[in-house]
């Protein structure tokens, strides 16, 4: 078992980050997607496996079109959603509908222009199996909330509204999980490195256990945050006082204003709490997630795959990147992101004993889905 | 002579060499042993990120890659790769972080609000009736109800608004502005306001006029809204949101999801920035124009605090915190235009 090696240094992509904004920011957005390619290119050709590095082939020109597009339907879209809400809501049914097309667009054109040793990934799956997950799922599990919705309303009692309640969250919990296993046996099984066959085996179980111990950490977590808060809100601040004071002062508004203020602190400490909150369980998901998908997946049936992250660790590290980052008004994003990957690769594991010599058969993929999917956000789950 | 690796084209299979270059030919050994030759103007040599592995193509489409970036930028390259040289210069990176800086503070300040005024200019008026049209409809069947004024208060605003007001904005453009009474309520609580459509309409709520202590109080407000169609300003806010939209995304376009609370922050603030300075722009112009017609604008301020003292009551605290300084600042603002009127001598701008 062997790790990744980062060999990024903050400084260095530094350098390559500033430049890449103001280049972006004088040509007025033009340059974005060469500042794009430089920006990946950077990443991956400095991750190393056995003195072997990975590394990203796209042009900027490949990218540009499909930029350009992307840029010119957000403009669209966001007029229109402006005026005219009805005309709107059809549009975003249509980005709906397009979803499924954008990730595999974008999913065989990033994997083809990603090589490891000289060799490229590619992505071989169907755009039908694209459209089952992506649309098919998420719309029957809209049909069925709402037609549970809709029978509720025909009760007037408590006890069948938390009912609803509870069976709405069991039910959001399987679905997830069941949705996050068909997407990443979908994106796994397809993929490929040179002739090479990327496989995996998940269980929907292990993804519902999972879910379920995301949830009771967050629970938990939101339990110890909101005592914490209420703590320091009956140490530090006299509630009656504040109370008293308001309605006393509603005809004086600089009264108002500093009482106001006195509170303020208190209430950037609770939505800090409330981000790490978020925090704990983007990380806890992420590390057992990553940790199942690894330990049941091969390449070529004798190269297998180990994550080693560790929860508190990452959490630790996602506090303290966001609190740099804000108090550097952002000039510590590089640092930041180049220290998040430093670590996620590090714990990445590759058990490789006689790799054999791998050859691509690569063909030439248009940019066009990566690039509009990229303006609107549409990303897809990476494992 | 440089060492790396050849990688055989599209396959794993690499084997460790040495590159030497005669002149304007190279040669590739491995083992002592010549693999390949030929002239290094056939290179294809990849360009130069930090120091990154380099990646020059052969001509057979195998691949020698090396670490050693700056004997290639020496020996191999005719000229120097500018984006390189650039994020090498730490003095020039230093200025790429002050003109970043600069920039996006002034496209923020200057270049949105220019912009944007220029574009709600240039698009023809057929647009604002087409946005306009469509607003009311929404209005009417989701938030307003119908107007429960007397005829009679309808006609006097009305006809006052057609002898007073009308001469006075009539001749600027071929906008047709339009008195609309309408009712307001949120649960039991009707609500005091008054805004303009972009094409003319001026839409004023029962509650508004019944909180007016007389006709000039109306005319100040009917003024003041007047004002924001003249400027174009509905039409500059929709230009001005898209290219915060824009801008955001082009900053935050590489960043992970924890930063983007702080720049959600950041727009917030600039948009609230923006509207204010519509506000100060209508207010100008509301003073100027009652100036125009003999009205004092004091009216104006009266209003304002009355509208003010109304949010107070039941809007929540922290909303209103938002807004008080400047409701504060613009009853200032109207009487000094009012007592500039009273002195009868020309306000400066302030």
């Amino acid at each position: 078992m062997k790790a990744i090696t980062f060999k990024g240094n903050a400084f260095e992509y530094f350098k390559i980050w500033i430049v890449n904004i103001l280049l972006t920011i004088i040509t007025l957005g033009i340059y974005y997607p060469w500042a794009k390619v430089r920006n990946n290119k950077y990443f991956y050709s400095n991750s190393f496996f056995d003195e072997n590095n990975f590394d990203y082939h796209a042009t900027g020109k490949q990218l540009f079109i499909g930029y350009l597009i992307g840029v010119v339907l957000f403009i669209a879209y966001t007029i229109i959603n402006k005026f005219f809400p009805t005309i709107g809501l059809v549009l975003f049914v249509l980005l709906f509908i397009s979803i499924p097309w954008l990730i595999y667009r974008s999913m065989r054109f990033n994997m083809n222009i990603t090589s490891f040793s000289n060799v490229r990934f590619s992505f071989d799956g169907e755009l039908k199996d694209s459209y089952i997950i992506y649309f098919a799922y998420p719309l029957l599990f809209l049909l069925l909330l709402a037609s549970l919705i809709f029978c509720t309303t025909f009760f007037d009692n408590i006890i069948v509204v938390i009912g609803t309640i509870i069976t709405t969250l069991i039910l959001y919990i399987f679905a997830f999980a069941f949705f996050s296993m068909k997407s990443t046996t979908y994106l796994l099984n397809h993929s490929k490195f040179g002739q090479g066959q990327f496989s995996t085996n998940l269980k929907v179980s292990k993804f519902i256990t999972i879910m379920l111990k995301t949830f009771g950490i967050t629970l938990l977590s939101f339990i110890v945050c909101a005592a914490i808060c209420i703590g320091v809100f009956y140490l530090f601040l006299d509630s009656s006082n504040i109370i008293n004071q308001l309605m006393a002062g509603v005809n004086d508004p600089s009264h108002i204003t500093a009482i106001m203020l006195s509170i303020l602190p208190f209430f950037f400490f609770s939505y800090f709490l409330l981000i790490l909150i978020n925090f704990t369980a983007i990380a806890y998901y992420i590390v057992k997630q990553r940790e199942y998908i690894f330990e049941n997946s091969k390449l070529d049936e004798e190269i297998q795959f180990e994550s080693k992250l560790k929860f508190t660790k990452l959490v630790f590290i996602m506090a303290t990147n966001m609190i740099a980052i804000i108090l550097t008004l952002g000039l510590a994003i590089p640092w930041a992101k180049i220290r998040y990957t430093r670590y996620m690769l590090s714990n990445t594991y590759i058990k490789a004993d006689n790799p054999k010599e791998y050859i691509s058969t690569t063909q030439k993929q248009s940019a066009i889905g990566e690039e509009i999917g990229d303006v609107f956000d549409v990303d897809v789950a990476a494992f | 002579m440089i060492e790396g690796i050849l990688y055989k084209q599209n396959s794993t299979t690499n084997q460790k060499v040495v590159l030497i270059l005669e002149e304007t030919n190279f040669l590739i050994k491995a083992n002592e042993e010549v693999n390949f030759e030929g002239l290094v103007s056939e290179l294809i040599i990849s360009n130069r990120l930090g120091n990154t592995k380099r990646v020059i193509t052969l001509k057979n489409g195998d691949s020698f890659s090396t670490f050693e970036n700056d004997f290639i930028d020496e020996h191999l390259l005719k000229k120097r790769n500018l984006l390189y040289k650039f994020e090498k210069n730490i003095l020039l990176v230093l200025v790429s972080i002050i003109i970043t800086a600069l920039f996006t503070f002034s496209i923020f300040k200057w270049g949105i609000p220019i912009v944007s005024e220029k574009i709600a200019h240039i698009i023809p008026h057929e647009a604002n009736e087409l946005i306009s049209n469509e607003s009311i409809e929404f209005l009417d069947k989701h938030i307003f109800t119908k107007t429960k004024l007397s005829k009679e208060t309808q006609k006097k605003i009305l006809t006052n608004f057609n002898k007073k007001i009308l001469p006075l904005i009539q001749n600027e453009e071929n906008i047709k502005y339009k008195i609309i009474f309408r009712n307001w309520k949120i649960k039991d609580k009707s609500i005091a306001n008054a805004f303009a459509l972009p094409n003319g309409n001026i839409i004023l709520t029962d509650e508004f006029i019944k909180l007016s202590s007389n006709q000039n109080e109306i005319d100040s407000v009917i003024l003041h809204e007047v004002g924001h169609v003249y400027f174009k300003h509905g039409m500059q806010r929709l230009t001005q949101s898209t290219f915060t939209a824009l801008i955001t995304m082009y900053i935050t376009g590489d960043l992970s999801s924890f930063a983007q609370i702080g720049v959600g922050f950041g727009s917030l603030f600039i948009s609230s920035n923006y509207s204010r300075n519509h506000e100060l722009q209508a207010d100008l112009y509301s003073f100027e124009k009652m100036i125009e017609a003999k009205i004092d604008p004091i009216h104006f301020a009266n209003i304002m605090e009355k509208l003010s003292t109304e949010e107070i009551k039941d809007s929540n605290t922290i909303k209103y915190l938002s807004s008080h300084p400047q409701s504060q600042d613009r009853v200032f603002k109207a009487k000094y235009y009012s007592n500039c009127f009273n002195q009868k001598i020309e306000c400066k701008e302030i």
